[in-house]
């Protein structure tokens, strides 16, 4: 026995097929874009200022004291180990003598682009200052990170 | 059972619409929980990136209570004044002492310190603050959740007595009975204060010197 079904019926699994492929496109492209939007800038500039603070292959003798005796551009970028998306400007002073301002700036451009004000939805920068001890003296260090999302 | 060909082509409509139904009922459900995990993913990199954040002023405390000044005569750190401090509360001219250390202290990191408040926009820079204060555990934990307001036993050294929002801290123990906070706080945006934190220049040696001036 054999049935012939209207021509709208035969063709509702097409429609059905179509109407799943454009909403699976729309869901992705949403998806695409939203995941694009997951921005761990800060999060990863974080990250950095904690090695730099914390970790005594960079700077960190404990309790707070920071040998700046290894402030140097060999020993800040091989710690670090920033990508190329990062620039980043270090300083410091000691309260005694905030005349003498010991600077490292790794990549210019990078860092100027947070100076500058041209801050974007595509980098994120990073500004911080923190009191640190070396032997009977106290400091500033300050950190201005920006790195690409 | 007879069934004529217009009642299958009513079934095969019915099953057709219901099919399409289902996925799309499907897809609607899988797009609305993908988008819940979503969400909390972002949250959860902003509470961390903002926790961590907060502990990187750990070390200040920490250099901070090491730190040794001369009170009396005698040489000795903030760490152990502040304890003896903790002693009652009542030594008045010990308190104005250490008022004036922390100040000296943490003026100076307010200087540079800016953030972003998690998920907002790009003119939502806020400077931090800092509030140092002496306080016991329990105490806090019974207010640290609320809107915080200054209570009778909490100790100021530094930053503003009362401030009502919550804050995020990092401590060190200083005896039995009391902690040292350091509260971290949003001062109100640049934009309320009327001004750009870029051309602020914190590495522009005359505008932060104008800033440190002009508070």
């Amino acid at each position: 026995m054999g049935f012939n079904l209207a021509k709208d019926t035969t063709r509702m699994p097409v429609y059905a097929v179509l109407i799943l492929v454009i909403a699976a496109l729309l869901i992705l492209g949403g998806k695409l874009f939203y995941v694009s939007n997951l921005s761990v800038g800060e999060l990863e500039n974080s990250l950095i200022v904690s090695r730099l603070l914390y970790s005594d292959d960079c700077l960190s003798l404990g309790n707070g004291e920071l040998d700046v005796s290894r402030f140097n551009e060999d020993h800040i970028f091989s710690c670090l180990n920033l990508g190329e998306d990062y620039g980043a400007k270090l300083s410091y002073y000691f309260l005694d003598d905030n005349s003498t301002k010991e600077i490292i700036e790794v990549d210019k451009y990078l860092t100027s682009r947070c100076s500058l004000g041209l801050d974007k939805d595509d980098y994120a920068c990073h500004y911080s200052e923190h009191y640190f001890t070396y032997g009977e003296r106290g400091g500033i260090f300050s950190i201005l990170i920006s790195n690409e999302n | 059972m007879k069934i004529n060909k217009r009642g299958m082509e009513d079934v095969a409509d019915i099953f057709t619409w219901l099919f399409i139904l289902i996925l799309v009922i499907f897809f609607f459900v899988f797009m609305v929980f993908s988008d819940a995990i979503q969400n909390n993913e972002v949250e959860a990199v902003a509470k961390v990136s903002n926790d961590i954040d907060s502990y990187n002023y750990q070390p200040s405390l920490l250099a901070y209570l090491n730190t040794n000044v001369e009170y009396q005569g005698v040489n000795r750190s903030i760490f152990y004044l502040v304890d003896e401090y903790s002693d009652g509360f009542n030594d008045v001219s010990l308190h104005d002492f250490l008022k004036v250390k922390t100040g000296e202290i943490f003026e100076e990191i307010e200087t540079c310190s800016w953030k972003k408040r998690p998920g907002s926009g790009i003119e939502d820079y806020s400077r931090l603050k800092f509030k140092v204060f002496v306080i016991s555990e329990t105490e806090w934990d019974n207010i640290k959740d609320s809107a915080y307001k200054k209570t009778d036993k909490e100790n100021t050294l530094y930053g503003k007595s009362e401030v009502t929002r919550p804050m995020d801290v990092v401590s060190v123990k200083l005896n039995e009975d009391y902690v040292v906070y350091l509260g971290v706080v949003y001062s109100p945006r640049a934009t309320e204060l009327g001004k750009d934190v870029f051309n602020l220049g914190c590495y522009n040696e005359d505008l932060e010197r104008k800033w440190a001036e002009n508070g």
